[in-house]
């Protein structure tokens, strides 16, 4: 029997417990500060072009394991993903913006804090 | 910089047993979820409402795999 | 306002919500909505009750969708076009999830170094796959082909966490799915488990 699966250990739960507090809403509500209107609908734009661009991420990872790119395509289409991951991080940066700020999925919780 | 306060959801997540905790991952994050929306406002007044599941979803249930190959 | 519990097809009548109130089925096509008193404040006792509410739900449904706890609509119309606007995707979610439950699966341990070839696009690319597919869990998903039906993977970024898995599986194929588990050869890894669920991960979602 592998003993590997046990019951979770005291470490791995306050991993799983650090994880689910980080994704829990701290700003739901995406109405624009009164003094930062910039940063409100930098929130916004970036929050979309991330969701995009983890389609765009799940597409590429299935035709690459589908074998339909060819070595040059995965290397082209790998380097835009990847400066575009960049991009975002860094643009959301200079607004002041975390990447859990960019989650566009607000949930219930939105209305209840 | 100082860390903001944790919000109520944080302070239930920070002293939840095993249990709890696999019971929050459950019912927070997953699930139908009928708000998919986001209201732009400006000066505390609301603006904007966009109806996100019905602007957005994920291409693979709207397009034919494969591409142009 | 009503609460959501659940989106089903083969709604129990007589079931109880998250306060002992009786539910209230409202129905739009193929699809039942169980319904009750509008989300409590949070609170560790309410989430607790929303879970076992909707497990009540599950355990005698056919199909069952879990709706997020504070999932509500101001009124009934409101309700209904909420649904109506992704009829067709819940539809196919409850086909997905009939008869079914899910596990849940914690993977802890160092994740693995890409092997490195190729040029930096194909390296990122090979490394956000490895994320985001966990293929070191190859093994055991071919001893777990029998069982599981579907999967969601959620990649973390906690140290020492390196994703949750959620599998889908036939309602009663628990015991089956764990002694896999227990007896797949993976080097590297710890496995933690939780489950039987309702298939809360298998939800339509927003984000890809």
């Amino acid at each position: 029997m592998n003993k590997d699966v046990v019951a979770m250990q005291v470490g791995q739960l306050e991993a799983l417990r650090r994880e689910i507090e980080r994704r829990a809403e701290k700003a739901p509500r995406w109405n624009a500060d009164p003094k930062d209107v910039q940063k409100s609908v930098a929130r916004l734009v970036l929050a979309l072009i991330e969701f995009l661009r983890k389609l765009l991420e799940r597409q590429a990872i299935r035709r690459m394991e589908a074998g339909t790119f060819t070595p040059e395509e995965t290397e082209a289409v790998g380097m835009a993903l990847m400066r575009l991951e960049e991009t975002v991080h860094d643009l959301a940066k200079r607004f002041g913006l975390k990447p859990e700020d960019l989650n566009l999925d607000l949930g219930p919780l939105g209305r209840l804090i | 910089m100082r860390k903001p306060p944790r919000t109520p959801a944080q302070e239930i997540i920070a002293h939840a047993d095993s249990s709890l905790l696999e019971i929050i991952d459950l019912v927070l994050n997953k699930g139908v979820t009928l708000q998919g929306e986001v209201i732009l406002g400006v000066a505390g007044v609301d603006l904007i409402y966009l109806r996100l599941n019905a602007l957005l979803c994920a291409a693979d249930k709207v397009l034919p795999p494969g591409g142009r190959k | 306002m009503i609460g959501l519990y659940a989106v089903v097809i083969g709604a129990p009548r007589g079931a109880l919500g998250a306060r002992g109130e009786p539910v209230r089925i409202i129905i739009r096509g193929g699809l039942e909505a169980v319904c009750g008193e509008p989300p409590p404040p949070l609170s560790p006792e309410a989430l607790r009750a929303h879970e076992a509410a909707v497990r009540r739900i599950a355990d005698e449904a056919q199909a069952c969708l879990p709706a997020r706890f504070g999932a509500s609509a101001a009124n009934e119309d409101d309700l209904l076009q909420a649904l109506g606007a992704r009829e067709q995707e819940l539809l196919a979610a409850l086909e997905l999830v009939r008869g079914r439950e899910q596990m849940n699966m914690r993977v802890h341990g160092a994740a693995a170094a890409p092997a490195p070839a190729g040029g930096p696009g194909t390296r990122y690319l090979e490394g956000r796959r490895r994320a985001t597919r966990l293929p070191e869990l190859d093994p055991l998903r071919s001893s777990l082909s029998a069982v599981v039906r579907a999967e969601r993977v959620e990649p973390h970024e906690e140290a020492g966490l390196i994703a949750s898995v959620y599998h889908l599986i036939d309602r009663g194929a628990s015991a089956d799915y764990r002694r896999a588990v227990e007896n797949a050869a993976l080097g590297g890894v710890r496995l933690s488990l939780s489950g039987p669920w309702p298939p809360w991960s298998f939800a339509p979602e927003l984000s890809p």
